[in-house]
């Protein structure tokens, strides 16, 4: 016992004071190497500056000639830090210099080393530094073992752009186990056009997950180029496509694909109509309002749900027509109209005028009492419990009667 | 040649103020540097300079409020304000323009176009 | 058999009892100090810069509903808000529930953010005392301010979710400081796993002794006085070391009242945030994981080491014992309601692993603790003390903490470093050594005392009041 007792206070002891070392011995050698790095980086950074805004011909002559050995991180980091944030001439000197330096090779050569970490930094890295001829290093770095690795190379792909590089991430797109298919779709909707044409190119080979992916990207980048491609998307026989191709039209917003998308709100399946009737939405079509009026009566509530909103994007004329639809003989789209009314603000538009006088008054009346046949009473009897103006609480109550059963909800 | 025109750089993130500053240096500008909202402020006010280059995202008040605060105050509220920001939505380039920026360029920018603007703002042939 | 012989050997027994106690109890610590170790380290070498300013332009970032509930915060809460519409983060709101304050909380809430009344609707998913009034503010179209009745904390989140437009919510409490850049990085693990990820929390650190200005932390320093020095040590032990742990195992039972981002379907599914327990965030997160393992869809509940709240911790005795009780009690209450989670299978690691922790360590460990202590004086005082015991005794429990502490602090040290002065390195290694010579115990003995009062409270569950208000909601394990 007594041993025992010995031994574990004696390793105790031990353990704490070799931590208490680490911790010491560890800050005062980070305190100095960093305060000798911020102290070189003073003297570096005006210089590596200068060359970027075009003073000096080559980073090697403004520099003085060569970097010394305990400068390479300070310089590096300088060259990482400014890449990122400028764009144009002074961003292409800024990756020429982390060429010429010979910082790319060394990245190059780290993203096959063996710590995980490490090859994750230099692929961020060679995003950074926009080093074209790295895109086939990164497209394999895209099957490494570990996932922040793989990340990390999609994303230099994504940033380092140009064919070798778009390529690869397409393909990933049709992997969904490897890749988080939002993540890549992210960074190919970054690279903006020049996607399209790839993506276009390989739609037909893409498994059914990427091909929505591939319409979602199209459409997020606004392509104008793709517009006529995703119109044909329109008649694809598969249901998702064509609900992704009409929104993706929807996001680009252009007046021409109007026509295709109002035939499609009376596709077969519902995510098309619904992606029609928000796409309609989007491009404020007002020939589209009299098939929106129809689109209220569906028998689903997300086509319902699109076209009412589209309605009131529609501006005056498509408040008009839901405020016409309030008559309607279907009950779905009395409801629905309800609703966007509601929650335009309409609705409490009209009961603040029931206070007034006129046509005004008289159009107001007609409305809510539409909204109590219809039983879209909620807002109406809050509204007459807590308007602040007397009179047109007295007139809600005067309309809404003694409260009765809710007729049922549809 | 004339008096070098004065700027005030407000900007949080080191880098990209050490980067404007010697940029608008290198161009003969004399530049100034606030780090948040509140010294942005203070410079403006008491320095009086040129062409403020603000940052929106900034400590102590963000952009907006400077902005605001610069066009109620009759001393400085005919200085140029060029908004340099990360944000890029539609909200806050419109917001800004509202709030009484000149310009507003989105980072990370082209350097050249960026001086071109601010020659523009401080061109004296404006109104 | 002499009453005295009998008395030792009644001691001999407890004393192992109370050897194994403490052995048991501080392996733990150290088999989730390397966990955390692992994590923390694999956390900091995966954060690049480049990641939150991505983030912060991204379309695909999802916008947050900031909800700070407020009960008569007048002095504090327009640099509150205004602190949080500087964070830094792509698409978010505020909103502010004023809890029927008595001062000139709204009044000064209007007059600075330009409120206007309006009628934006909402639906009533959660059932609160009544609402007054909503408010939109002209000059920060994303600040919203809700008027209602006093209902107590749970009740104001309760009527902040109701509202909120997005949907991820994150509760921060009136007088909490929260860093420029942590939203960002309390939402990382939600865009990592979108489906899996339900609720993260982010760590609290002890404001006391830092410079504040404007709502900032400008300068981070260590306090002058020992108390709240004392807590740091301790809260760097309980979040670096052991809730890092805990979150790996996927059995984080808590997260921070003062921090913590939930995603709002699941929590309106499970009817929100309750009055039954002192500690409302303890209870929600135990009520979602039971929620969660019934749904029987993966899931997580995150700890990330590296976003901050700065709290104002208890600078006095008096103050820390009421905190620590109510947190004490709140721990008991949660555990009692959800009793049936222990060493339930279904329950998978929270189960089997955080609960049967808890309710030996948390539960009875303080009874132990502390009776092993007064057992070791009457021992001395009866002249019946084992030396040799006593010598195991005080390497178990004292050095064997002390060990843990230093340990925390070299987990600091080698990753966020947010002491960079040689002073406040010093203080925190020397109060590492004193944290166990006195601050533990009397933590043990305020627990046994918080226990006693969960019991009697109890009894008179029919009179039970609506809890108030309490400021310095943190909760630390």
């Amino acid at each position: 016992m007594q041993k025992a007792l010995v031994a574990t206070v004696l390793t105790i002891a031990l353990v704490f004071l070799l931590l208490t070392l680490l911790i010491v011995l560890g800050k005062a050698w980070r305190e100095l190497r960093d305060g000798r790095r911020r102290a070189r980086r003073r003297v570096l950074e005006p210089l590596v500056l200068k060359y970027a805004h075009g003073s000096s011909p080559s980073i090697l002559s403004a520099l003085g000639g060569g970097v010394g050995a305990g400068d390479r991180v300070v310089v590096e980091t300088i060259l990482l830090d400014h890449v990122s944030r400028v764009r144009g001439v002074e961003h292409e000197r800024l990756c020429r210099a982390l060429d010429e330096l010979g910082y790319v090779d060394r990245f190059l050569d780290a993203l096959s080393g063996p710590r995980w970490w490490r090859r994750a930094e230099a692929a961020e890295n060679l995003g950074l530094a926009g080093s074209k001829r790295s895109a086939k290093a990164l497209a394999e770095a895209l099957s490494d073992p570990v996932s922040e690795v793989r990340l990390r190379a999609a994303k230099a792909l994504g940033l380092v752009g140009g064919r070798a590089a778009v390529l690869p991430l397409v393909n990933a797109l049709a992997e969904p186990n490897r890749w988080s298919t939002i993540r890549i779709a992210d960074i190919l909707t970054n690279m903006g056009r020049e996607v399209v044409a790839e993506l276009m190119d390989a739609f037909p080979k893409l498994n059914a997950h990427a091909k929505l992916a591939a319409v979602d990207i199209l459409g997020r980048i606004h392509s104008l180029d793709a517009v006529p491609w995703l119109m044909s998307r329109l008649s694809d026989t598969e249901a998702d496509v064509r609900a992704r191709a009409a929104h993706a039209l929807g996001a680009i917003g252009v007046v021409d694909a109007a026509p295709q998308l109002r035939r499609a709100l009376n596709d077969a399946e519902w995510p098309v109509r619904a992606m029609a009737a928000k796409a309609l939405g989007r491009i404020h079509d007002a020939e589209a309002i009299p098939e929106l009026c129809a689109a209220l009566r569906d028998r689903e509530w997300w086509v319902r749900a699109n076209a009412a909103e589209a309605l009131k994007l529609a501006g005056p004329m498509g408040i008009d027509a839901l405020e016409g639809m309030l008559a309607d003989a279907d009950l779905y789209a009395k409801h629905q109209a309800c609703l966007m009314l509601e929650d335009a603000g309409i609705l409490d538009r009209h009961v603040a005028q029931l206070a007034g006088s006129g046509a005004v008054r008289t159009t107001a009346e007609a409305v809510v009492t539409r909204f109590i046949q219809a039983g879209q009473v909620s807002r109406l009897r809050e509204l007459a419990a807590t308007h602040s103006e007397l009179s047109v609480r007295s007139e809600l109550d005067r309309l809404l009667g003694p409260p009765v059963p809710a007729p049922e909800a549809p | 040649m004339g008096v070098a025109k004065r700027i005030l750089v407000a900007e949080d993130d080191p880098v990209t103020r050490r980067f404007v500053v010697s940029l608008l240096e290198e161009r003969g500008y004399e530049v100034l540097v606030a780090e948040n909202g509140e010294h942005a402020l203070e410079a403006a006010t008491l320095a009086r300079p040129d062409l403020i280059v603000s940052d929106l995202v900034m400590p102590y008040r963000d952009g907006y409020e400077v902005l605001r605060a610069i066009r109620n105050d009759d001393r400085v509220k005919h200085t140029p304000v060029l908004i340099l920001s990360m944000r890029d939505h539609e909200e806050d380039i419109v917001r800004g323009f509202e709030q009484g920026a000149d310009d507003y360029v989105v980072k990370p920018f082209n350097a050249r176009e960026f001086v071109s603007r601010v020659r523009k703002l401080l061109d004296p042939r404006r109104a | 058999m002499s009453a005295m012989a009998f008395l030792q050997d009644a001691l001999a027994v407890f004393n192992a009892v109370v050897l194994f106690y403490f052995i048991a109890l501080n392996s733990i610590y150290l088999i989730l100090f390397l966990i955390s170790l692992v994590e923390v380290l694999k956390f900091v070498r995966r954060t690049f810069f480049s990641d939150y300013r991505q983030m912060m332009q991204s379309d695909m970032t999802w916008p947050i509903s900031v909800l700070i509930p407020a009960h008569n915060e007048e002095k504090t809460i327009v640099e509150t808000v205004r602190s949080m519409l500087m964070v830094n983060y792509g698409e978010f709101e505020i909103i502010v529930v004023n809890d029927g304050s008595e001062d000139l909380t709204l009044r000064r809430l209007i007059d600075v953010y330009e409120l206007r009344r309006t009628d934006r609707p909402y639906k009533r998913a959660i059932p609160t005392s009544n609402v007054r009034a909503v408010y939109g503010s002209l000059s920060h179209p994303n600040l919203t301010v809700v008027d209602k009745e006093k209902g107590g904390k749970s009740d104001a989140l309760n009527a902040g979710i109701n509202l909120a437009r997005y949907p991820l919510f994150c509760s921060i409490d009136a007088d909490s400081i929260i860093e420029d850049n942590a939203l960002l990085r309390v939402v990382k693990p939600f865009m990592e796993k979108p489906d899996e990820t339900v609720a993260a929390g982010g760590i609290v650190r002890i404001v006391n002794g830092c410079d504040v200005k404007d709502g900032r932390v400008t300068r981070i320093a260590l306090s002058d006085r020992a108390l709240p020095i004392l807590q740091v040590v301790e809260y760097l032990r309980a979040f670096l070391t052991g809730r890092v742990g805990w979150s790996n195992l996927q059995s984080l039972l808590i997260i921070s009242g003062a921090f913590g981002i939930y995603r709002k379907q699941e929590v309106i599914e499970i009817g929100g945030y309750t009055h039954d327990t002192d500690t409302e965030d303890l209870e929600l997160v135990v009520r979602l994981h039971e929620h969660m393992r019934r749904k029987k869809k993966p899931y997580r509940v995150v700890f990330v080491p590296d976003p901050v709240c700065w709290t104002e911790a208890p600078e006095t005795l008096s103050v820390l014992a009421r905190q620590r009780n109510r947190w004490h009690r709140g721990l008991l209450q949660t555990l009692w309601l959800h009793k049936r989670m222990l060493f339930n299978p279904k329950y998978g690691n929270v189960g089997m692993f955080a609960f049967p922790y808890f309710a030996v360590f948390e539960l009875l460990g303080p009874f132990v603790e502390t009776f092993g202590y007064l057992a070791v004086i009457v021992s001395y005082l009866l002249g019946i003390l084992d030396v040799q015991f006593f010598l195991m005794f005080l390497a178990v429990a004292v050095l064997y903490g002390m060990f843990l502490s230093i340990a925390a602090i070299l987990l600091e040290e080698i990753s966020f470093r947010r002491y960079p002065g040689w002073l406040d390195l010093t203080k925190l290694l020397a109060y590492s050594v004193i944290e166990n010579f006195g601050y533990r115990q009397v933590l043990s003995a305020m627990k046994v005392k918080a226990f006693w009062d969960a019991i009697r409270r109890r009894r008179a569950w029919g009179q039970m009041q609506r809890r108030g208000f309490q400021k310095k909601d943190a909760v630390a394990v």
